[in-house]
């Protein structure tokens, strides 16, 4: 991941180096960009005010005293009022606790074809959930109308969880403030579409003329604004401005009679303000390189080896080995195979491993979660002990502790779950170069499409896109695309060396869990793992 | 939802006002959808209600072809001064974009001629649902998982779930569509604790247009605690070439990528292993398969498509040979093939003679695949690889469950290794698919 120094700030950079520990500055430039940009220009909503630290309404005077976190919530045409009725409505029967989830997403999507950019999508979502918690009993309803009897009507579905006396409506609601780690004005709507038809043919041009052997390019450019604003019965409210800008592109390229493809895609919350020259220029290339290379690619081995991932996008490893199992609804119910490895060594102590909704501009950054709690930085492993699990509100009151700031959802159509933000492992002691010589025979993979997890079992799998064998400590032929399968706890504590060369991932990548998506990050160094099964043909 | 009718007539004054505003924007066709949907689900677990939620949702989409320029735009803001801004603004995005000549709606010719017979995809009985009875069926399912879960039972959970949908679509160049559908499901899954390490976990799941044809729920938890009961003391096998069973109810992820494939899309974007293959053998003899939009009671049917295509009964694969694939009207335009459809419905493949326990018998000595985990296949290539878990077979018989195992082979050679088909087409899915026994493959392990 590559970005131009123009837009690198040198201060940037030093605020990630303190937020992510280890990892290395060559790779923190890297992915910073833009910070110093936020605070600048209009809301979504045509809201110029400066937001105040802190806001306190009482429902009962709302009329008088219309602090901007409230007018964020009028601009969805509901009033302090109705919502505290939608409130009163939703505890009536006895709920201990109510949010209302009020979220309004504009996204577009541009796709080139066939040299033409000749194929748009828009979409238009907006509505509001409401959730009702009995105890560990979860009542939910949305609404998408936000007239005063569909709300009511979803507020008493909602208020069903519950049989007895109303709950507690707050006097007044606390706005509150978080930490901003991307833009907080339209970076994506400001921007003509002609601009970003530029992008794309750019992109595409770029990619033809970088090798003849390509005969296909398709180019995918989309971006979204989203707004969201939550009010508890606990009194409090936030609001998060998320803006989204993804580029997509696929090559198919033949050579004597033999056809390949594969794609890249890279995705960021600064908006497409990321997709200058020089960037797009390394993602053609970057495409163009994983497309040809699978021209010398044979067909991959069978069986457990030694495994090297390369440092980015390996970071799939932690999603799915250990990220889900650490999701605390799963240790509430107690079905992952972490459930009771709280404080235990699950790996070497050179394994630090953070979950991290923090980090500039980054996918799964987020200020607020979907609960209203403030995002953080989450270590998981600290020195190969597993720290903690990741919480969202109901599971932190499970178990006593509080929100980690990982209660995320899809959408307003979706209650909150622990979900995992950006998941990386920081460096460790060995160089790059002496993990790849300490291999007799293995595999080194370095991009990746997707992976799953099966929670109980803990036996997870991730697809490889482009990797190559290792022989006698070097890397030597491509592999044609190759599942991995292992076991979370079992490949976490069999980590052998983990490189000096931690490095976040620009990919989109897009989490899936009880049938919602959230967009994640996740990052790693240079890991040598004992052995795992790949499943090649090459018997 | 015992009034569908005036929501119809609301739906078509909408569809007719998003037409009327974008033919006046300059709009030369136009395709207008509108949808409602309303769902109710509750989950019950270790004898507790975990989750109540209800739901009622708008949506409208509109596929503009203006000036020779083409896009589609989706809202869930119906309110009549949102759907005229949403029109403008789709328009002014719109005329942003390159011309395209092979963008049109599809031929009028294809549209279908009057509404099949009833086709059982509504149950009235859905009104006669409410919150006890929905609670009713779920909590008799997870009291039957749980006290069939044994010894080493973690957790069991279940749940109950109705949608009702009504759907319009009305296409500027003569064709109104409108369909209304509902369907049901019931599940149970168990998670126990394994003395052998891992909290193996497994579920049983029925799914269905009308509620009367829900397996019963003591049924229902009864076999998913014996699927999870019966994965106590898997373990992972020896590397080796192997032939395989794959379940009825994991074998639409290998046929979903059967098909990825045989599109006039993938075709177009020399992104089909199969692009020069229609007419010629690609799978075993054995293998009849067809989609089928007509199928009573199908959870894939409709008598449109999503262009407003009439359905019709499609043969993919006949007697192993390529026969049709699905032609959309712009790719089919673009690559000169007759239309088909673009789109799935109920995917099926003709059964054979034995029930999964007499193909076991025929196995003898293999792999029986349950589940499949992660892995992808590449469409260009052929290429798949996938994790797996099961059971091994050994004389016939479920000898060991296995786990962390992959297979992978290539599509092209993959399906003309099929031995036996099974007679027992998978019913909670629109992917009707039977146990296949197949192979040898490649299955990686220790």
């Amino acid at each position: 991941m590559k970005i131009p120094s123009e837009t690198t700030k040198k201060n940037v950079a030093d605020n990630r180096q303190k937020q992510i520990n280890g990892v290395s500055r060559r790779n923190f430039l890297q992915l910073s960009a833009g910070a110093t940009a936020l605070g600048v220009g209009t809301s979504l909503l045509g809201c110029k005010n400066k937001q105040k630290n802190t806001t306190v309404t009482s429902p009962d005077n709302i009329e008088k005293n219309t602090g901007i976190k409230m007018e964020k919530l009028e601009s969805f045409g509901i009033s302090t009022a109705i919502a505290t009725k939608l409130m009163a409505a939703a505890l009536s029967t006895g709920g201990d606790y109510c949010d209302l989830y009020f979220q309004r997403k504009k996204s577009m999507w541009l796709s080139l074809e066939d040299n033409s950019v000749n194929k748009a999508y828009t979409n238009i979502d907006m509505g509001v959930g409401i959730r009702v918690l009995k105890g560990m009993q979860t009542g939910y309803a949305f609404s998408e109308s936000f007239d005063e009897k569909s709300l009511l009507s979803a507020a008493k579905i909602a208020a069903s969880v519950a049989n007895s006396t109303p709950g507690k409506i707050p006097q007044a609601f606390k706005a509150s403030t978080f930490k901003k780690y991307y833009p907080d004005y339209p970076v994506c709507s400001q921007l003509n579409p002609n601009k970003k038809l530029k992008i794309i043919k750019n992109l595409e041009d770029k990619i033809f003329k970088k090798d003849k052997r390509i005969k296909k390019v398709k180019v995918y450019y989309s971006d979204s604004e989203e707004e969201v604003f939550i009010m508890d019965s606990q009194g409090r409210s936030g609001y998060d401005y998320r803006p989204m800008a993804s580029l997509i592109t696929s090559c198919v390229a033949e050579n004597n009679n033999r056809r390949e493809a594969n794609y890249y895609r890279t995705a960021t919350r600064k908006g497409p303000q990321l997709f200058t020259s020089a960037k797009i220029d390394d993602i053609a290339n970057q495409a163009v390189n994983r497309t040809v290379i699978l021209f010398d690619s044979i067909a991959g081995p069978v069986g457990e080896m030694e495994v090297v991932l390369g440092p980015g996008s390996s970071g799939i490893l932690l999603h799915e080995a250990i990220g889900h199992g650490m999701e605390a609804d799963f240790a509430r119910k107690k079905i992952t195979i972490y459930t009771d490895k709280l404080n235990e060594k699950v790996a070497p102590e050179f394994v630090n491993i953070y979950d991290d909704g923090c980090l500039d501009n980054m996918r799964g950054s987020i200020n607020m979660d979907d609960e209203g709690n403030n995002s953080q930085k989450t270590q998981l492993v600290e020195n190969g002990i597993f720290k903690t699990f990741m919480h969202d509100k109901l599971s932190a009151r499970h178990f006593g502790v509080k929100p980690t700031g990982n209660g995320r959802r899809q959408s307003f159509r979706h209650m909150p779950l622990p979900r995992m933000r950006n998941t990386y492992m920081t460096s460790g002691p060995h160089k790059p170069e002496d993990i790849i010589k300490s291999v007799k025979k293995g595999i080194y993979a370095q991009t990746f499409t997707n992976g799953q997890v099966m929670i109980g079992a803990g036996d997870f799998t991730f697809y490889v896109k482009t990797g190559y064998l290792i022989e006698d400590g070097k890397i030597t032929t491509p592999v044609k695309d190759v599942n991995i399968i292992g076991n979370g706890p079992e490949v976490l504590a069999d980590i052998k060396m983990v490189g000096n060369d931690s490095k976040l991932d620009d990919g989109s990548w897009t989490c899936g869990k009880g049938g919602q998506s959230v967009p994640v990050g996740l990052g790693i160094p240079t890991v040598k793992v004992g052995k795992i099964t790949v499943g090649g043909t090459a018997q | 939802m015992k009034n569908t009718k005036s929501s119809r007539k609301h739906m078509e004054k909408t569809a007719s006002f998003l037409i009327e505003k974008a033919k006046k924007a300059g709009c030369k066709q136009i395709s207008a959808k509108i949808s409602k949907n309303r769902s109710n689900k509750v989950a019950y677990r270790d004898g507790k209600w975990e989750e109540i939620k209800g739901s009622t949702t708008y949506g409208a989409n509109v596929k503009l072809y203006i000036d020779g320029k083409y896009a589609s735009h989706s809202t869930s803001d119906l309110k009549k001064e949102s759907l005229e801004k949403f029109i403008k603004e789709a328009v002014t995005l719109t005329r942003y974009l390159e011309k395209d000549k092979d963008r049109h709606l599809p031929s009028p010719d294809l549209y279908p001629k009057s509404k099949p017979g009833n086709l059982q995809i509504f149950d009235n009985n859905i009104d006669s649902l409410d919150l006890a009875k929905r609670k009713k069926i779920a909590k008799i399912a997870g009291d039957s998982a749980r006290s069939h879960g044994g010894k080493t039972l973690i957790s069991a959970s279940s749940g109950f779930g109705d949608n009702y949908s009504e759907y319009l679509m009305v296409n500027s160049n003569g064709f109104t569509g409108f369909e209304k559908r509902t369907s049901f499901y019931l599940y149970a899954g168990l998670s126990i604790m394994d003395p052998a390490g891992g909290r193996p976990s497994d579920y049983a799941v029925s799914s269905t247009r009308y509620l009367a044809d829900l397996t019963k729920a003591p049924q229902i938890g009864k076999l998913a605690a014996e699927r999870t009961t019966s994965r106590l003391g898997a373990r992972k096998i020896k590397s080796g070439k192997l032939p395989v069973i794959i379940e009825n109810r994991a074998a639409r992820r290998v046929m979903a990528e059967l098909l990825s494939p045989l599109s006039a899309r993938a075709f177009h974007s020399k992104q089909s292993c199969f692009d020069k293959s229609i007419g010629k053998q690609i799978a075993s003899s054995k293998l009849q398969l067809f989609d089928n939009p007509l199928l009573t009671k199908g959870l894939g049917t409709g008598y449109f498509d999503s262009e407003g295509i009439g359905a019709k009964k499609l043969s993919i694969i006949k007697n192993g040979k390529l026969d049709n694939i699905y032609v959309d009207t712009y790719y089919g335009t673009k690559i000169n093939m007759d239309v088909t459809t673009g789109d799935r419905s109920n995917i099926m493949v003709q059964s054979g003679k034995h029930d999964l326990e007499a193909l076991l018998q025929k196995l003898n000595n293999g792999i029986l695949i349950t589940h499949f985990n992660g892995g992808n296949s590449n469409s260009t290539t052929g290429d798949f690889s996938h994790g797996i878990k099961g059971f091994l077979i050994k004389n016939g018989k479920r000898f060991q469950p296995i786990k962390e195992l992959n297979i992978a082979d290539n599509h092209k050679t993959f399906w003309k290794k099929i031995q036996f088909i099974g007679n027992d087409p998978y019913q909670p899915s629109s992917y009707r698919i039977p146990s296949i026994m197949i192979g040898p493959i490649s299955v990686a392990g220790k």
